[in-house]
């Protein structure tokens, strides 16, 4: 079991309790550039997700965490190309028609976006925005939805459901209309949930509130939450994926990865942040995330790394060690 | 415009602050500050007393709509108080004119959080770096000149920086330009308005130990507004946290973020996540949102997302007391709730 290739890009596959409900396979989404040049904000990026599992995607402003989530969802801005296998239940997404995706999506993956009004309309009522997306994949009178929509907002924690079936979206608090997107992505029981920052813009005990929410939900379905805060991941997820400029650099079980990160970025990144047990100086890692098109060649992250040397002008490849993803030539550990 | 300013009647102008030693660079004493918002008033600071000593550290931590933008804009006169009364380097400014403000605006500055929003984005970054020194007619066309050199230096940006737009940086090179104007005249006090919540992990780094460096060579006292604990932690001296307009809880940054008394401090550091699988802090997970200003509850104003609630706390409210060692906290039962139960052995199951 010592084979370790970029090709077998999965953590714990030997683990497997039946197929995973997610497969994403060395996506690659592109965007025409200038003079014919194609500018990449996602990479070569593959995970497997199965039921009751969640995998953070972790990485700071314009490292693709959007577009991988979009991808999924098939909902990518219309000049993008993406590449590469996504595969929900052994099911090509790739291949379906925009028919067959506005069926796939809202019923079995629900998603979360990272501007809370996106979403909700505003001139309509919650009740009437749930009501149509029950309707839309379900064959249910208006009683039945009502009652399906007053659950939902239930159990997403909603006091008094009955009446906010009638408020429009501003009547509510930014955590209530977060929530109120959430049972929205619920509603009709997906098997994937994608949230895309679902708590950036709320205060923390109210996004304590939340993450609670979304445990919940992990034991019924599989979740990928997107996040630039490791902390959140933490709390959340299984797994956690590092991307910086459209890559993913690290990824393993979170606890390892924040135990021992190896790659050079996640090792910056956990220095970086004021974690309460030390004060004095952080160390920042030096210079700024590339802009897309700025990429350089081989390693990303070689010009702000301080290990890098003539070797990382190669791209290190994304090689499996101990069940742990990195892409690095002179990793930590 | 006219139904979000200030209102209320401004109290008698006060006796001078006395000139001793040691006292505080900036001083609030019982502020408040009363929005009007339709025929009612809302209190978004609500008798707030808080020092900031030369060269110290303050923070100010809270939820959103706590009200820490409003007593940091009060604070430099922005907003006008409704009562109270502001002392700044031994002059009470609480109601003084424009023209008594100018030579305070000299030394007290601000940066706000989004460095687009607060930048012109039509003015080269020499310019907007020289902007108070033209407003307050300080040094000549090439001392001026010189003057922004100095300053593009001194907060790392390339020296030809000058002759560029706003918008050919990124967020942390803008935050730098900010903080450079901040410091272009003599400033003793920068209020710092959640200045890297806008930027990226790596980046946050970098400004937090610009602003550490830039204090250490020249004195400055900073008043650091942010909603992240961790970040009060790394950086402040002391630190007010706020809640509804009050401060609940004030002391040194180390003890009450590591140890807090009032249990809205205790839920806050439960709830700020941590990327450390082995950290153990406490669960405690809050009901429900922070009330309305306008709508305060009775009592205390924790009262009802409170844990450690009794009855007596729906009818009477808290004094912000002194505890034993030196901090204050605005809580019947102070201690009682704490983030840290698995640390020292004890568990504790709030939900
Ligand atoms: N329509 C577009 N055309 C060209 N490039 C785009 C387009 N949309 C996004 N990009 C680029 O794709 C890259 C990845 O963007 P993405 O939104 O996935 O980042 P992100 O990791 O979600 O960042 P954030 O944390 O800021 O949300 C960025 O460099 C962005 O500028
Ligand atoms: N100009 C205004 N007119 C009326 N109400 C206001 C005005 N500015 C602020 N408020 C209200 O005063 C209260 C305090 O707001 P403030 O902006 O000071 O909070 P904050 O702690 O800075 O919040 P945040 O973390 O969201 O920046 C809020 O209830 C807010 O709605
Ligand atoms: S491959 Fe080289 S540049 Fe990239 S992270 Fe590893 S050591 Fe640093
Ligand atoms: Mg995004
Ligand atoms: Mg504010």
């Amino acid at each position: 079991m010592e084979a370790s290739s970029a090709a077998e890009q999965r953590v714990n596959a030997s683990d497997a309790v039946g197929g995973p409900v997610l497969s994403v396979a060395d996506l690659r989404v592109t965007f025409p550039g200038r003079a014919g040049r194609t500018l990449a904000a996602v990479n070569g990026v593959s995970f497997d997700l199965r039921r009751g599992e969640s995998i953070g995607i972790v990485g700071e402003s314009g490292s693709g965490k959007s577009m991988t989530a979009l991808s999924v969802m098939r909902l990518l801005p219309p000049t993008a190309q993406v590449d590469g296998a996504i595969s929900l239940e052994s099911e090509d997404l790739l291949a379906k028609s925009d028919r067959q995706m506005r069926r796939v999506r809202g019923d079995r993956v629900g998603m979360v976006f990272q501007d809370p009004m996106t979403g909700l309309n505003p001139v309509r009522r919650i009740g009437s925005t749930l009501r149509e997306a029950i309707r839309r994949h379900r064959d249910c009178t208006r009683r039945e939805a009502d009652d399906r929509a007053e659950e939902v907002l239930r159990s997403v924690g909603i006091p008094s459901p009955r009446e906010r079936l009638r408020a429009y979206p501003h009547q509510l608090s930014g955590g209530l209309r977060q929530r109120v997107m959430i049972a929205l992505a619920l509603v009709n029981d997906p098997d994937l949930l994608i949230a895309d920052e679902p708590t950036t813009a709320l205060d923390s005990t109210i996004q304590a509130q939340i993450l609670d929410l979304l445990k919940e939900q992990v034991t019924r379905s599989a979740l990928i939450m997107i996040t630039h805060d490791l902390g959140v991941a933490a709390e959340l997820c299984d797994r956690i994926a590092v991307m910086y400029a459209g890559r993913v650099v690290e990824q393993g079980a979170t606890a390892e990865v924040l135990r021992s990160p190896r790659h050079p970025y996640t090792v910056g990144l956990l220095n970086a942040a004021p974690d309460f047990s030390r004060r004095g100086r952080l160390t920042p890692i030096p210079g700024a995330p590339p802009q897309i098109g700025r990429v350089p060649t081989g390693c990303p992250f070689r010009p702000r790394c301080d290990r890098a040397d003539a070797t990382c002008e190669q791209w290190p490849g994304l090689e499996e060690r101990d069940e742990r993803l990195v892409a690095c030539w002179y990793p930590h550990g | 415009m006219n139904d979000s300013s200030p209102v209320g009647t401004p109290m008698d102008e006060t006796v001078p602050a006395p000139a001793s030693g040691d006292q505080p660079l900036l001083r609030a004493e019982r502020l408040r500050v009363v929005f009007r918002v339709g025929q009612r008033g809302l209190p978004a600071v609500n008798d707030v007393d808080l020092t900031v000593s030369p060269g110290e550290t303050v923070g100010l931590v809270g939820e959103s709509g706590s009200g820490k933008s409003t007593l940091a804009r009060t604070l430099i006169r922005a907003y006008e108080p409704t009562s109270g009364r502001i002392v700044y380097d031994g002059q009470d400014i609480t109601h003084a004119s424009e023209g008594a403000l100018k030579p305070v605006r000299r030394s007290m500055q601000m940066v706000f959080q989004d460095p687009y929003a607060s930048l012109d984005a039509r003015m080269s970054v020499r310019r907007i770096i020289a902007e108070p020194l033209l407003a307050h007619r300080v040094g000549s066309r090439r001392e001026i000149r010189e003057r922004v050199a100095q300053l593009l230096e001194d907060v790392g940006l390339p020296p030809d920086s000058g002759d560029r737009l706003p918008a050919q940086f990124s967020g942390g090179q803008r935050q730098r330009i900010s903080i450079a104007r901040a410091l272009a005249l003599e400033t003793k006090l920068l209020i710092a308005d959640e200045p890297v919540s806008a930027l990226d992990v790596s980046i946050q780094a970098q400004i937090v130990n610009l602003l550490q460096d830039i204090q250490r060579d020249r004195g400055l006292a900073y008043l650091v507004i942010a909603h992240d604990l961790a970040l009060i932690h790394e950086m402040c001296d002391r630190v007010a946290v706020l809640y509804l307009g009050e401060v609940v809880e004030e002391g040194p940054a180390d003890h009450v973020v590591t140890n807090p008394q009032h249990p809205y401090t205790a839920a806050l550091l439960a709830a700020t996540p941590v990327p450390n699988p082995d950290h153990g802090r406490e669960r405690i997970v809050l009901h429900g949102e922070p009330p309305s200003a306008l709508d305060p509850p009775s009592g205390c104003n924790f009262h009802p997302r409170c844990p450690i609630a009794r009855p007596h706390c729906a009818e009477e409210s808290p004094p912000l007391a002194e505890l034993p060692d030196g901090r204050r906290a605005a809580c019947f039962y102070p201690g009682e709730l704490t983030a840290v139960g698995r640390v020292d052995g004890r568990s504790q199951e709030h939900c």
